[in-house]
């Protein structure tokens, strides 16, 4: 039922029992700041069953990202869309061994024409005011500066990705 | 859409499906309330819907999850009941919570008794505890009900919960037990129920 997507260096695929180290180990860089981080094992686990759990609350959800070669999880990307999201959201994080290869803009590439897929077609992304390397990323990505609101009770911004055709 | 894998179990008031969407507002409305001290609540906003998405997402890894219970009669919800076992948990655990103004109708029995079943003769689980907080009065009692002992060397998940072993599958088929909650679960169905035999005076 849930998709995979493959591009030139990554797979993108369910969240899997297997990517739980992984994930822990993301989720304990200051990093995963921008994504609810850091997280205790415990939440980590919350965090991978409810991304699984979304797909099929959804029909959308996430995508964990890892490389072709070696199979090492280096990020996600996909839908996020809690129940109290103004819409549902391209979301995105990698790790800091993936950061500066151009992983984080493939895997939200290919997530976006997968979100298109599902009719998803023009999704935007919610960052933070001081995530500068984000806001880099989403510009690189074609998605523009929107509007600014109120996400949790911490400001946030909204940058809107151009249609996609699926 | 919910989750075309999850099995449906029924018994004679309820019926076992998978969480869908339009639960949600009951999960969150106990899990938001003091209700789910004992099940790691109150939760906010945010942490009850990541829970609620990975009730599924639990199913969905270990193969076996919890259950959102339904009365047949109406298909309103009364609580969950099922196996969880997230990460670092010390093994697998069958668990319930029901709804607080559902409580005292027997659901929880009903439907723990129909999970254990479902667990021990379909995915061939030869053990099961249940993790209690030891203020859960309510809680340790339905364990009890349950033929549950507490054993004092299993692990703990963290120290501050009991553990409770439900009997095993043998020790369990046809056994005094067995036939207790039987019938304290048909009581409940029907409380006019008299077993053949019962005493005139």
């Amino acid at each position: 039922m849930i998709p995979t997507l493959t591009t030139d260096r990554l797979i993108l695929r369910a969240p899997e029992a297997s990517d739980f180290d992984a994930l822990c180990a993301y989720f304990r860089d200051p990093r995963s700041a921008f994504n609810g981080g850091p997280k205790e094992p415990v939440d980590v686990w919350t965090m991978l069953t409810s991304a699984l759990g979304q797909w099929h609350l959804r029909g959308h959800g996430l995508w964990f990202a890892h490389l072709r070669d070696t199979d090492a999880l280096v990020g996600f990307a996909g839908i996020f869309h809690p129940f109290d999201w103004p819409e549902p959201e391209l979301g995105y994080g990698v790790t800091a061994e993936a950061e500066g290869k151009g992983i984080a803009f493939e895997a939200v590439t290919a997530a976006r024409a997968g979100a298109a897929r599902l009719g998803l077609t023009r999704l935007p992304s919610f960052i933070a005011p001081d995530n500068a390397r984000s806001q880099a990323l989403a510009t690189r990505l074609g998605a523009s500066f929107e509007t600014e609101i109120t996400l949790r009770d911490k400001p946030a911004q909204v940058w809107r990705h151009p249609e996609v055709r699926p | 859409m919910g989750h075309r894998d999850i099995p449906v179990l029924t018994t004679k008031r309820l019926i076992l499906r998978a969480p869908e969407p339009q639960d949600y507002p009951d999960f969150k409305a106990t899990f938001a309330s003091y209700r789910s001290r004992f099940m790691g609540g109150p939760l906010n906003a945010y942490e009850t819907w990541m829970l609620y998405a990975a009730e599924i997402g639990h199913w969905e890894i270990r193969g076996f999850g919890m259950w959102m219970i339904h009365l047949a009669e109406t298909d309103e919800t009364v609580g969950m009941a099922g196996g969880w076992c997230p990460a670092k948990w010390p093994e697998r655990e069958i668990a319930w919570i029901i709804w607080p103004n559902k409580a005292g109708k027997g659901y929880a029995l009903e439907a723990t008794d129909a999970v254990r079943r479902y667990y021990y003769d379909e995915q061939g689980w030869e053990t099961a505890v249940s993790y209690i907080d030891p203020k859960n009065l309510d809680s340790i009692r339905l364990a009890e009900r349950l033929g549950c002992k507490k054993d004092h060397d299993a692990p703990s998940i963290d120290g501050n919960d009991a553990v409770y072993r439900h009997p095993a599958p043998d020790a369990l088929r046809g056994s005094q037990t067995a036939h207790g909650i039987a019938m304290e679960i048909a009581h409940y169905q029907d409380p006019l129920f008299k077993p053949k035999g019962w005493a005139i005076d």
